[in-house]
């Protein structure tokens, strides 16, 4: 890397179902402002922006053109990127390359989706769809979960229970949360008797659809060095998709993450990843997804999740501090879903996450974006190099 | 800046209308087309391309997350692989980025796009404010008209001005095999065809709907001397963003493209770019724009785009050919349009340019624009 | 980091857009599966490299990287992988509007090695097991245009 760059600031929107006060660019202005805050910047010092947003979601053709100038991206230069889910994920990766560049001092990068407005049964009504292939049986991110929670039952045996278990945990770290939109102090029996979405996905092991933003800026070291006294490093970070999403050709059981975490684990020396990873913000789109997501990032062997989270070794104060902000099923703004993970990643490093906070010293922490199907993008974030 | 940025590879599909062709295909005879030219593999050790990025629209696509079904057909298995949402400029601009910023030493940069999947001037007219500019009905083509009308009558420039770029074009696209639409127009065919936004005739506008795509593959300065005898380099990029409200701005002085000029020079270290530049391809959606944006780009002062037309500075053998490839006003794709141009400068910086070819053409420009009435532009400059 | 406080809950301003945006597609290379569906037949892709089949048919093998010419028919039966059942009323693509779905979907590893989906005749879900043997119910010939959904279902292969 030409340069070694760093976050200096991180702002997010307190997450919502409906954002009816605000329009969309009102909404991203928010989480600017609280990442040009926290950063101790205006918007006069970014000299590039970069955003994201999954537009149909929003239901705006570029919808960078209009939101940028709302907080002041007027005379900036920038682009904006897309790719479904991992929309906030290919953004970071992309504002990390211009920081890093060292052509620039500070590079903002911001991410959006209100789901409260524009096609409102999107996300769960066939967004995503190979035009000839998939329109003939209805399919969405959650029938491909689906198709993933039925392998997972019955390659490892575990039962519905357990997704409610893994469940209950997410939302009693999303209770800590000031940010995350669902707190629903659950219980097993209640997401054991909700709705069988799209068995044996229940209502309550999926993500809920959000209103918010999320955005951090990021700056080469001598810049960063001087704006903040707690920098979060970007170690490394890695895409690896696969294109070919929702195609019912490819395995139910296939995900890019074991992949992805394998060249950067590879890359920066991680042998033991429970012993040099401290914290995890893992893209979890439903309950059961956490269970695989944590054999694939490396923290158990195969299959084995789920007796863990039985033992209630998961958790903000637990041996494997998995998903401390109570993750995607709290939080869905979906361009912006990655982005909140590497915030909440940052956070961690910065020991300023709060109620959340993981209570050991967290020196690296692992942040993912996921989309499609098993898209994933893996950053790794430190608190020095 | 510690490396240049090179392009090794260019392809281009035919600009019409596909309609036998799956997209995956095009996708597929583009990317192996560059393959092919540098013997490159998608290799994970480092040995081959190390990453794609792809520009196209969810909005031409149908499905939402389009890029996600046809990413493998440009090597995105289980690999690196980013998509801008913005004209292929920038896609450009921002592969250069991630070889710049030491992540990846080869990049493949595909842009692609069907219009003719549906409707541009539905899909353009989502592209603006729900409360002011969708209700009165308001797409890109009218966004543009008040444009051209504004600046026609703030600076003096004449249907006539607009109509001769149309001409100059559409000869110079005779000399490209690829698009549809060049011809022997007159001014007065051009000023008697139908008006679509006033004062925007049918043919002053981009020809719709077409079809293509157009790959790239840029490398850092050492691989690209190994992988070509003939390497372009990237020598500056500038973008920068204006407002989006059309009443915000002064439709007449295209801001943000005098930035994004000013800041690739800057990199580039041009000080005068009419007297250093070779030749210049910018993306002419309407007729009005190829003078505007030339005024933009600093290849004339303000206000002086007709005399520019007028003096045959840019047409083929002038000073400054602007378009010779024919432009987009010959039928190229959005999109693509950004990409395409600096696919058209490295045909012709390496001299392969066939007889479009700007003889002894040692620098170009690139310029590519999105957004209505020109809200965010991309300026890239190149050498050989 | 701070975000402005929740203050009076407005309401949204509904705007609807009476154009529908249609969409045409070109199906290319992948007529040669619309005209197997017709013939009740399912076709694949297959790799020359690593043997793939693949439905939908894709023109280029994702992970070899080599264009794919050789056509090959999937056979009629097949063994249950996954299993889901959806059950909320879910956009249909082909009317626009939600509706229930009764039949559950499953995918389906094919004798000639594709993977795919489609419905499931059996709505006992506890009998959807990895392995169970299906088979495909097509439409009567004269009902069929050339579509994924001619296959009207998949049954359980009786012992």
């Amino acid at each position: 890397m030409a340069e070694r760059i760093a976050i200096t600031g991180v702002g997010q929107t307190y997450h919502k179902s409906k954002r009816k006060d605000v329009n969309a660019p009102e909404l991203v202005t928010e989480a600017v402002e609280a990442a040009l805050k926290d950063a101790q910047l205006t918007m006069k010092d970014i000299d590039f922006v970069v955003s994201g947003s999954f537009e149909m979601a929003d239901g705006q053709y570029l919808p960078d053109m209009w939101i940028l100038p709302e907080f002041g991206g007027v005379g900036k230069p920038g682009l904006k990127l897309q790719n479904a889910g991992t929309t906030g994920g290919v953004a970071a990766g992309a504002a990390f390359n211009y920081a890093a560049s060292g052509m620039f001092n500070n590079v903002l990068c911001v991410t959006w989706q209100k789901m409260d407005e524009g096609q409102g049964a999107f996300g769960r009504g066939g967004g995503g769809l190979s035009e000839y292939w998939q329109s003939q049986i209805p399919m969405s991110p959650i029938t491909n979960f689906a198709r993933r929670t039925f392998a997972y039952l019955h390659n490892s045996g575990c039962t519905e229970e357990h997704f409610a278990i893994t469940r209950v945990k997410q939302d009693q770290c999303a209770l800590k949360n000031p940010y995350a939109q669902l707190k629903l102090n659950t219980t097993v029996e209640k997401v054991m008797e909700s709705m069988a979405l799209v068995w044996p996905i229940r209502y309550l092991h999926m993500c809920p659809s959000t209103a918010g933003a999320a955005a951090f800026i990021v700056s080469p070291e001598n810049q960063a060095k001087k704006v903040t006294r707690k920098p979060v490093w970007v170690e490394d970070w890695f895409c690896a998709h696969v294109g070919g999403a929702f195609t019912m050709a490819e395995d139910p059981t296939l995900s890019t993450l074991r992949h992805g975490c394998e060249v950067v684990y590879k890359r920066n020396g991680i042998t033991n990843v429970l012993k040099d990873i401290q914290a995890f913000e893992v893209y979890e789109p439903c309950s059961p997804a956490e269970l695989r997501w944590m054999e694939e990032v490396g923290v158990c062997e195969d299959w084995t999740a789920w007796k863990l989270m039985e033992q209630g070794k998961v958790g903000i104060d637990k041996e494997i501090p998995f998903n401390p902000s109570g993750g995607v099923t709290a939080t869905n703004p979906i361009g912006a879903t990655p982005v909140i993970r590497i915030i909440e990643a940052a956070l961690q490093i910065r020991d300023d996450a709060g109620e959340h906070q993981v209570p050991q010293t967290v020196n690296r922490a692992l942040a993912t974006a996921y989309g499609g199907q098993g898209e994933n993008v893996i950053f790794l974030l430190r608190k020095s190099l | 800046m510690a490396d240049r940025v090179g392009i090794v590879a260019v392809a281009q599909t035919k600009f019409d209308q596909k309609r036998e062709e799956h997209l995956t295909e095009t996708l597929v005879h583009v990317t192996k087309d560059v393959m092919g030219q540098t013997g490159l593999e998608f290799k994970d050790d480092g040995t081959g391309i190390d990453s794609t990025v792809v520009a196209s629209q969810d909005y031409f696509g149908g499905p939402g997350g389009i890029h996600m079904h046809y990413a493998y057909t440009v090597g995105a298995y289980r690999r690196p692989d980013e998509r801008v949402e913005e004209d292929g400029a920038f896609a450009v601009a921002y592969g250069a980025m991630q070889i710049l910023s030491g992540h990846h030493d080869v990049v493949l940069v595909v842009g692609h796009i069907k219009e003719s999947v549906c409707s541009k001037n539905q899909v353009e007219n989502l592209g603006l404010d729900h409360i002011y500019g969708r209700k009165i009905g308001l797409d890109f083509v009218a966004a543009a008209g008040m444009q051209a009308m504004r600046y026609q009558h703030k600076y003096g420039i004449t249907p006539e001005q607009c109509a001769k770029v149309v001409v100059k074009n559409r000869t110079n696209g005779k000399n490209n095999p690829l698009v549809m639409y060049a011809n022997g127009i007159t001014v007065e065919d051009v000023l008697k065809s139908e008006m679509v936004a006033d004062p925007i005739r049918v043919q002053e506008a981009k020809p719709v709907p077409v079809d293509g795509a157009v790959a790239m593959i840029l490398a850092c300065e050492d691989k690209a001397k190994k992988l070509t005898n003939k390497p372009v380099w990237i020598t500056g990029m500038g973008m920068c963003y204006d407002h989006h409200e059309l009443g915000y701005r002064d439709l007449a002085d295209c801001d943000s493209l005098v930035s994004a000029a000013q800041m690739a020079y800057k990199m580039a270290g041009i000080k005068e770019p009419a007297k250093e530049l070779n030749l210049a391809e910018v993306s002419d959606h309407y007729a009005y724009q190829e003078l505007l944006w030339s005024e933009g780009l600093g290849l004339c002062g303000k206000g002086e785009g007709g005399k520019l037309i007028d003096k045959g500075t840019t047409s083929m053998g002038g000073e400054l050919p602007v378009n010779p490839s024919g432009g987009l006003l010959c039928g190229v794709p959005l999109i693509v349009a950004g990409m395409q141009r600096v696919a058209e400068c490295v045909l012709q910086l390496r001299g392969e340019a066939g007889g479009r070819q700007v003889s002894g053409a040692k620098t170009a420009l690139a310029h590519g624009v999105e957004g209505p009435a020109g809200q965010l532009h991309c300026v890239i400059t190149l050498e050989k | 980091m701070t975000t402005a406080e929740q203050k009076q809950e407005p309401e949204f301003i509904q705007y609807k857009y009476p154009r529908t945006q249609h969409y045409w597609h070109a199906l290319g290379y992948q007529t040669r599966a619309v005209e197997g569906f017709k013939q009740g037949k399912i076709m694949a892709t297959k790799c020359s490299k690593c043997g793939r089949a693949m439905v939908p048919p894709r023109i280029v093998c994702p992970e070899c990287y080599v264009e794919v010419t050789e056509w090959v028919d999937q056979g009629q039966r097949g063994k249950l992988v996954a299993a889901f059942k959806i059950g909320y009323p879910m956009y249909d693509r082909r009317t626009g509007e939600s509706q229930v779905w009764d039949k559950p979907v499953v995918a389906v590893q094919m004798e000639g090695g594709a993977l795919l989906d489609g419905w499931c005749s059996e709505t006992d879900l506890d009998k959807l097991k990895p392995g169970l043997l299906l088979e495909a119910v097509w439409r009567p010939e004269e009902e069929r245009i050339g579509a994924y959904d001619d296959v009207l279902h998949w049954k359980p292969v009786e012992k």
